[in-house]
């Protein structure tokens, strides 16, 4: 029993790190303020080195095996704590120019920790009630983080298209869940896929394949994959911009790890079931196509991105049409390059936003004369998530790709590179309105406000998004070791 | 070699970049002189190069190969032969060129040189990458500083054309993306080195496939009717440096990408793809010169004689003999001093006139002689006058064509000598109109030739001279490569 805690030390420190910050900034009120930013830092980087002293080398099943340590699982924890901590770091600069959250700022910083935990605990899942619990510990939060501009109409919209349309996915992916459960007898993810192989389920079984579409549909609604996508572009839209990113990224990292989860260690011949791939393959070609041409109009900058990300979607969905191990580390490749490339570009934002008071993309004129060094950065984070090399949004599309061609689906992959031929249109007119339009708005707008810890985040995206080009052999070495598959 | 030559050419212009844009603000002067340094430094180790080079040689030379991503095959691979090296030079002289041509802007010229060398690295690494990957990097590379170099530093229509080049470009580039992972997976090979690819063993059906995506992406690089349409609004345009370094360097791309790529790897593919691209390139080539003849603007219409000229390439590369090969890359290195030298030309011309309408200019061999009688000798080498190099490149072509003895050749060679009549209709009749005839006394007193601009146009004129008296030298050492690819 006691061992079986040392594997969540990690989760259990961020916890505590969040109730402290939460009863602390109760009963100390405003004077509290100041400390919980560097506080839940200081907890989130506990959490990083406790990754590394307590689970590095002692991988195992934990808690009557519903949580996997194995290098998956601590590959995803720390790269969700690590982004955690920019957002984190992003937040300080952004809460100074809100209302409501400065009023409420240790409920703030408790619920982005515990989407963090959740999304921790989703990539160690071992089994189906795990996912679920995960998933909404995720989605929980991020419901009322959504809405915490309480009088702003838009934030209340935002918050409320989420919450209902979430609350409905995970309706449908827990009835999946307990479809498989009835096929195959089994919750444990490598029970299941022992039934399922055995039992050659994917081929007969239409409980179970029923039951593993109707969760594909949770999954898809949650990274914003199309047709489940409806949320999206108001929810990232009203959201307060620092909680856009944080669902843009944390709950994105979470979907995906609990769907490579679910797919490859729960049913892990899914390449041999026709059903799932040709849903996945649907979902995809929807994401690329309907994500990127709906970009193309879109006058703010949320959402647009929003559409960015529906479209990025669709690009790491072909991956998992593809089924194969590349295509899993492929995934996780840009998965890294896409949270890296989006944390500075809404970084960016919310300094536009700060200083020019607007949203809008045309909020963006001149900055390339004012600021040339966030430009400069905006310009790789734009060109990158074209999938231009030489950066890093290339490697990851270059491996999906490389996946996708391998596995006999290069019609699906041409569909892919026109579709970002497409996008390069709609992040262009960024650049364009950075470099080409001439700022006519108040002076005192003029050039951007960069707190230092801006400089030095936006820098570090850019120089990841650079480094993963140059020296791509580390990452790939690292998402290749961390594979998982179903027999562990 | 003590020291790898070829990555100290591709890379110096970056390290001139950072050195431009670590410069304080107050360094405005210095950005056009580093400029300046840099690319004389490269043209120097590039003239070291060809010294060094063995021209009776077939095979690569100066090769540098070192591990990049193990994982999937993916070398850093350079190496230059009888084919690139003309290219490299060529490469490095016209940068030269055109960091003297732009002595005097005065928009930004920090900006604008940094870019430029920006450009010049992706330039020179496509011809010398010898990994697919590394050369589809290299191949796009050049795509965002030429859109900013047109965008920014460009004429009335700059925006329009720019982002239609970058489109268009980024349509075919990624295909050829698409057609570079089929060919690593299904050549049996898993490779992604060229040299290597060459060994394959495809059936014809699936060489067609993969040919079919590579054209796509050289054909709009070339351009090929019917994908040139981006071509004259980019020319027209561009600064002068992008004018010259779009027609001298960006359009070889894609053809030396048919003779690098095309022909040696998908052997089969090319044999039947041949007669489509003939006359596709005899169709270029008469409407090219068509074109030119109906234009009123006079960079248009040099714009329209590059469409006119690369049609002579692709006959020479369809043709599929050495003589005819030997005269399409010849004919692309000479179209490259020339066509560089014309628009070079036009841009002093419209420094002093401010217009680029024929109509407005006429008589200027009485006000400005020299311009006059260097606008001329360019004019004739351009339509392939006997005695200057533009005649070597069209006379192999039309011989290697018309000696493989059948008749859809010889129809072939029959009508694109008409392009050869129609070549010196527009250029006569453009010369009658600018440089005789009654001077249009609203343009004023014009400056004469200065030492820069004469310094600038010097080094072509002594090329084309050179290499149309005694173009043995430089015919042997392409020969000898081409010899070798199609020997294959």
């Amino acid at each position: 029993m006691s061992i079986d805690v040392v594997s969540i030390i990690p989760e259990i420190i961020i916890t505590c790190v969040g109730l402290l910050v939460l009863l602390l900034s109760v009963f100390i009120g405003k004077k509290f303020d100041k400390a919980i930013a560097p506080i839940t830092a200081v907890g989130l980087a506990g959490g990083i080195a406790a990754i590394f002293i307590f689970n590095f080398y002692n991988t195992g099943i934990f808690f009557s095996s519903s949580f996997v340590v194995e290098n998956f699982s601590n590959f995803f924890r720390v790269f969700i704590l690590v982004a955690t901590l920019i957002v984190v770091g992003l937040s300080v600069g952004y809460v100074k120019g809100s209302v409501y959250i400065k009023r409420n700022l240790g409920e703030f910083y408790f619920l982005i920790l515990m989407v963090s935990v959740g999304a921790m605990l989703m990539s160690a899942a071992g089994d189906l009630i795990m996912l679920f619990i995960s998933l909404e510990l995720v989605s929980i939060p991020t419901y009322i983080l959504a809405g915490y501009e309480k009088m702003n109409e838009r934030s209340n919209e935002a918050a409320l298209k989420y919450f209902i349309l979430g609350i409905l996915a995970s309706a449908i992916m827990v009835y999946g869940f307990s479809m498989i459960y009835g096929a195959t007898g089994e919750i444990n993810l490598a029970a299941v896929s022992k039934a399922v192989t055995e039992g050659s389920m994917l081929q007969n079984n239409y409980l179970l394949i029923i039951g593993v579409v109707m969760s594909l549909v949770g999954f898809g609604f949650k990274v914003a994959a199309a047709p489940f996508h409806f949320w999206a572009p108001d929810t990232y839209e009203g959201a307060p911009t620092i909680i856009t990113a944080l669902i843009t990224t944390i709950a994105k990292i979470a979907a995906f790890a609990g769907l490579i989860r679910l797919l490859y260690v729960g049913i892990s011949d899914f390449k041999n079931s026709l059903w799932v791939i040709l849903f996945i393959i649907a979902m995809s070609l929807l994401s690329a196509i309907l994500g990127n041409l709906m970009a193309l109009p879109q006058k703010n900058f949320k959402r647009l991105m929003a559409y960015s990300s529906i479209s990025h979607a669709g690009y790491m969905l072909i991956g998992f049409a593809a089924a194969s191990i590349s295509a899993q580390w492929a995934v996780m490749i840009y998965l890294m390059a896409y949270v890296a490339m989006n944390l500075g570009a809404f970084a960016v934002a919310m300094l536009v936003e700060r200083s020019r008071k607007s949203e809008a993309i045309s909020a963006f004129a001149g900055i390339g004369y004012t600021n040339p060094f966030i430009s400069i950065c905006m310009i790789i984070f734009m060109i990158s998530m074209v999938g231009l090399p030489p950066f890093a949004g290339f490697i990851g599309k270059l491996f999906i790709f490389q996946a996708g061609v391998a596995s006999n689906l290069t019609w699906l992959v041409i569909i892919g590179v026109l579709t970002s031929v497409v996008s390069l249109y709609y992040y262009v007119n960024i650049i364009k309105q950075m470099y080409f339009t001439k700022y006519e708005g108040d002076a005192n707008g003029a050039v951007l406000k960069t707190p230092k810890l801006y400089y030095i985040i936006i820098a570090a995206c850019a120089l990841f998004t650079i480094l993963m080009v140059v020296i791509p052999s580390i990452f790939i070495n690292l998402t290749q070791s961390s594979i998982t598959t179903a027999g562990f | 070699m003590g020291f790898n030559i070829l990555s100290l050419i591709t890379f110096i212009p970056i390290v001139g970049m950072l050195v431009i844009a670590l410069v304080p603000n107050k360094g405005e002067k210095s950005a056009k002189w580093i400029a300046l340094i840099t690319s004389l430094a490269i043209l120097g180790l590039s003239i070291f190069l060809w010294l060094s080079f063995n021209g009776s040689q077939g095979g690569m030379q100066f090769t540098e190969k070192y591990h990049w991503i193990p994982g999937v095959n993916i070398y850093y691979h350079l190496g230059v032969d009888g084919i690139s090296m003309p290219f490299v030079f060529l490469t490095c002289l016209l940068t030269v060129l055109c960091v003297l041509v732009s002595w005097n802007i005065t928009n930004k010229p920090k900006v604008f040189f940094a870019l430029l060398l920006l450009l010049v690295t992706g330039m020179i690494g496509v011809f010398i990458a010898l990994d697919f990957i590394l050369f589809y990097i290299f191949w796009e590379l050049v795509l965002l500083p030429m859109y900013f170099l047109i965008g920014i530093w460009g004429s009335a229509n700059r925006m329009y054309a720019a982002i239609k080049f970058f489109l268009f470009t980024l349509f075919g580039s990624v295909l050829m993306l698409v057609g570079i992972l089929m060919l690593y997976f299904n050549s049996g090979l898993q490779t992604f080195d060229i040299l290597e690819l060459t060994k394959n063993s495809l059936a014809p059906g699936m060489q067609n496939w993969i040919f079919l995506l590579l054209f796509m992406g050289f054909a709009i690089k070339v351009p090929m009717f019917p994908f040139h349409t981006w071509l004259p609004d980019a020319h027209t345009e561009a600064p002068t440096a992008g004018s010259v370094l779009l027609a001298g360097i960006l359009l070889k791309m894609g053809a030396y990408g048919f003779i690098r790529i095309g022909i040696p790897v998908l052997p089969e593919a090319s044999k039947s793809w041949a007669p489509a691209i003939a006359i596709l390139a005899v169709i270029g080539i008469i409407y090219g010169a068509l074109a030119s003849l109906i234009q009123k603007d006079l960079k248009r219409l040099v714009a329209f004689s590059s469409v006119s000229h690369m049609g002579f390439v692709m006959l020479g590369i369809s043709s599929l003999t050495p003589t005819a090969i030997n005269g399409a890359v010849l004919q692309m290195f000479n179209h490259g001093c020339i066509t560089g030298m014309l628009f070079l030309l036009v841009g002093m011309l419209y420094e002093r006139t401010h217009t680029r309408m024929i109509a407005d200019m006429g008589g200027l061999a009485n006000k400005i002689p020299l311009f006059a009688g260097i606008f001329a000798f360019t004019s004739f080498a351009s339509l392939g006058l006997p005695g200057l190099s533009g005649f070597w490149g069209e006379f192999l072509v039309l011989f290697g064509t018309f000696t493989k003895g059948s008749v859809f050749s010889k129809v072939m060679v029959y009508i694109a000598v008409i392009g050869i009549v129609l070549g010196a209709a527009y250029l006569l009749w453009m010369l009658q109109r600018v440089i005789f005839g009654k001077y249009n006394e609203k343009l004023g007193e014009l400056k004469r030739l200065s030492w820069l601009e004469f310094v600038t146009l010097a080094p072509l004129i002594v090329i084309i001279i050179l290499v149309g008296v005694y173009p043995t030298p430089i015919i042997n050492m392409i020969n000898n490569s081409v010899i070798h690819i199609l020997g294959m």
